[in-house]
């Protein structure tokens, strides 16, 4: 559990940084004259696409683990090294021909939307004209 | 500032400088009520129609509540939070009162001077003094640069009309004579070269103090009037002779008059005479260069500086008293600069007419179509352009429209997604809606743009700059910041504060007022608000830089339908 708690928060505080450096160069070049609203479809747009890009990658890999039985047991293995021997097998993985480490996916793909919207919602608040642009906004 | 004044203009000249003045009046720089008597027998000057339309507009933004209380934080304590001040600022906070006397006199309507020689020595006098078009004009374009004609033809023309056609106007000087405690300031201002106002000058206090007293004031309540003269010299020229309106002759014509004045001053009654005169003019009229048109609508000369300085004066006037041991004094500034003005608190005056002009650019600019770019739009164009979701999405709406609406029963019980689409719609909301006010503001802005160009804008002197490549952007930012509490209050008669009922306000009205707060921080306190368009700087240089142009503010006017106010700014002018 601590694996993929560790997983999630990687990967939420790089997207967070990411996405907050992305979006305060946005808004000061491209978007220094914007309206809220429009700002807010923009970003709207752009963590939908990167959302959907993410997800696509992690069910490509989630695809070739199923597929590739060897591919499949070095995550497992990778996944039981690092600290999850106390926790049974389904929790972390759903057993196929290969497998499917469906947690850890899930962890990547959780810290990514927290990171994205984190850092989106955090660059925002540096400009006080965007204040009533809201989570539900930008996702 | 006295709280209340009198001001009577003669001529196109003198309701020129009414306009300055009902400009300064909306700048915050104005009496707390001034009653102003436009006198000319030209029905249809054009530049006297401009001046009763500007005070028109100003009265109609004057209706709603203008006053701001920005809260900033100055002095050195300023970056620990501490060192909190209240700024007030109001504009528009002049109660005015416009009336006119535009009849054409009656003498010349019966078939003019001719008409009057009833004996063969008559004649030969009026043939003497008169030329053949002299004694048969009819004087509805004006006395042409004739005061010979006007002088003898005005004063009776006012004895006459002044207790019908102008007793608003008597009948408030009367209030004010038996309510006033302090002195009641009588300003008269007109050209020295032209005719109508030329005229007006030496027999105005007279014809006034005569109808006055023919209405029953007592003298103790007469005195009470302290009159001054503001005088306009040649400060334009005509590019040519046109019937007997000659400008190579207005040099001439000022020093004869100036003689003239001096000898009736110093042999009539002292009720003829004024406690203060003040003599505007120019070291090189031919620098405002205008076509030359006779009276009627199409004699509208653009504005210029000199008439902004005589109603500069005409408040000096209002709050100096005349003081008889003070000597003659000549002010020949080598540049005009906001110093040399006649104004006791000249960073005042430029800081006030700063904040007016830097409104009405944010209000009129037109910026980009482009969604992306929407905050370089001016207000009007914002309010009416983007989409209902769209503007819900500034704080600003949120702070300081949403929570006023609610006062309003048709905006509180519709659901909040169509909010904005009642606030902007006056069938609903009324004159309280976003939409009431946004003509009558852009009439009063564009006039106000389209004055400044050439008020305060000429070869030798520059109060003001227009100029794109900066846009109103962070003033968008700024407004983020601003708190309701800030534009909802007002100071009474007195100097103590009372809140603003919700059901006498305008949205519109909010919106700029939240931008004059956002102004007042910025200027006071310019690290509060991210810069990230080079910020918003009230004056540069001692200019006024405006991030508009000339041809921004027309293309607004247009597009709200208004194009022909343009028209009365540039008629006559030459490029």
């Amino acid at each position: 559990m601590l694996f993929h708690l560790v997983c999630f928060l990687a990967f939420s505080a790089v997207t967070a940084a990411a996405a907050f450096l992305l979006t305060r160069g946005k808004l000061h070049r491209a978007w220094n004259r914007a309206g809220p609203k429009p700002i807010a479809d923009a970003l709207e747009k752009r963590n939908r696409i990167l959302l959907l890009v993410v997800a696509s990658i992690l069910a490509v890999l989630a695809f070739f683990e199923a597929a590739v039985p060897r591919l499949a047991y070095e995550v497992q293995d990778l996944q039981s090294n690092a600290l999850e021997e106390s926790l049974p097998g389904w929790v972390l993985f759903s057993v196929g021909n290969g497998s499917i480490s469906w947690m850890l996916y899930l962890a990547m793909l959780g810290g990514i939307v927290a990171g994205l919207l984190g850092g989106t919602i955090g660059a925002l608040r540096t400009d006080p004209d965007l204040r009533r642009v809201g989570v539900l906004d930008v996702i | 500032m006295t709280s209340e004044m009198f001001v009577i203009s003669g001529g196109g000249t003198g309701a020129k400088v009414v306009e300055a003045l009902v400009h300064l009046c909306a700048a915050g720089l104005g009496p707390r009520r001034l009653h102003v008597l436009l006198v000319d027998s030209d029905t249809s000057n054009g530049n006297l129609t401009r001046a009763a339309a500007t005070a028109k507009s100003y009265r109609a933004m004057r209706r709603w509540p203008w006053s701001v209380r920005a809260q900033v934080r100055e002095g050195a304590l300023a970056r620990f939070g501490l060192g909190r001040t209240e700024v007030w600022l109001e504009l528009f906070g002049t109660e005015l009162h416009v009336y006119d006397l535009t009849e054409q006199i009656q003498t010349v309507l019966n078939g003019g001077l001719a008409t009057a020689a009833d004996s063969a020595q008559m004649r030969l006098l009026l043939d003497l003094l008169y030329d053949p078009s002299e004694q048969t004009t009819d004087c509805s374009d004006g006395f042409r640069a004739r005061p010979n004609l006007g002088c003898l033809l005005l004063a009776d023309h006012l004895a006459e009309k002044l207790p019908v056609k102008a007793k608003a106007f008597l009948d408030a000087m009367q209030l004010a004579a038996r309510t006033q405690q302090e002195r009641i300031p009588v300003v008269v201002t007109a050209s020295v070269f032209g005719g109508t106002g030329a005229s007006l000058l030496p027999i105005a206090r007279q014809a006034v103090r005569g109808a006055l007293k023919q209405a029953g004031m007592e003298r103790d309540q007469l005195a009470r009037f302290d009159w001054a003269a503001v005088k306009m010299l040649p400060h334009y020229q005509p590019d040519e002779r046109q019937d007997s309106v000659d400008p190579d002759r207005f040099l001439l014509d000022t020093a004869s008059a100036l003689q003239y004045y001096s000898t009736v001053y110093d042999s009539s009654a002292e009720d003829a005479r004024y406690n203060a005169i003040f003599l505007v003019g120019s070291d090189n009229p031919g620098r405002n260069k205008v076509r030359a048109v006779l009276g009627e609508g199409t004699q509208a000369n653009p504005a210029y500086l000199e008439e902004f300085v005589a109603a500069l004066a005409v408040l000096r006037f209002g709050e100096t008293p005349a003081d008889a041991g003070t000597p003659m004094r000549v002010f020949v500034p080598e540049a005009v600069t906001w110093e040399s003005l006649p104004h006791a608190r000249w960073q005042e005056l430029r800081e006030r007419m700063a904040f007016l002009l830097h409104l009405g650019a944010f209000y009129l600019r037109r910026g980009s179509g482009s969604r992306d770019e929407q905050r370089t739009q001016g207000v009007a164009r914002l309010i009416r352009n983007v989409d209902d979701a769209d503007l819900a999405k500034f704080p600003w709406y949120g702070e300081i429209l949403e929570p006023w609406g609610q006062h309003h029963p048709a905006f509180k019980a519709t659901d909040p997604g169509r909010r904005v689409s009642v606030l902007r719609n006056s069938g609903v909301m009324q004159d309280l809606s976003l939409s009431a006010m946004l003509s009558p503001a852009t009439e009063y802005f564009g006039r106000l743009l389209l004055w400044a160009e050439t008020a305060l804008q000429s070869t030798d002197t520059t109060f003001l700059e227009l100029a794109t490549t900066d846009d109103y952007s962070d003033l968008f930012g700024a407004m983020s910041r601003v708190k309701a509490e800030e534009i909802d209050s007002a100071r009474g008669e007195g100097s103590e504060a009372r809140p603003i009922e919700p059901l006498q306000d305008n949205g519109l009205v909010r919106v700029l007022r939240t931008a004059i707060t956002a102004m007042v921080h910025q200027h006071r306190q310019p690290g509060r608000v991210d810069r990230r368009n080079g910020g918003f700087v009230l004056v540069e240089n001692d200019r006024i830089r405006l991030r508009t142009t000339s041809q921004q503010t027309c293309d607004t006017l247009r597009e709200i339908e208004m194009g022909g106010v343009i028209e009365e700014y540039r008629r006559t002018a030459l490029s």
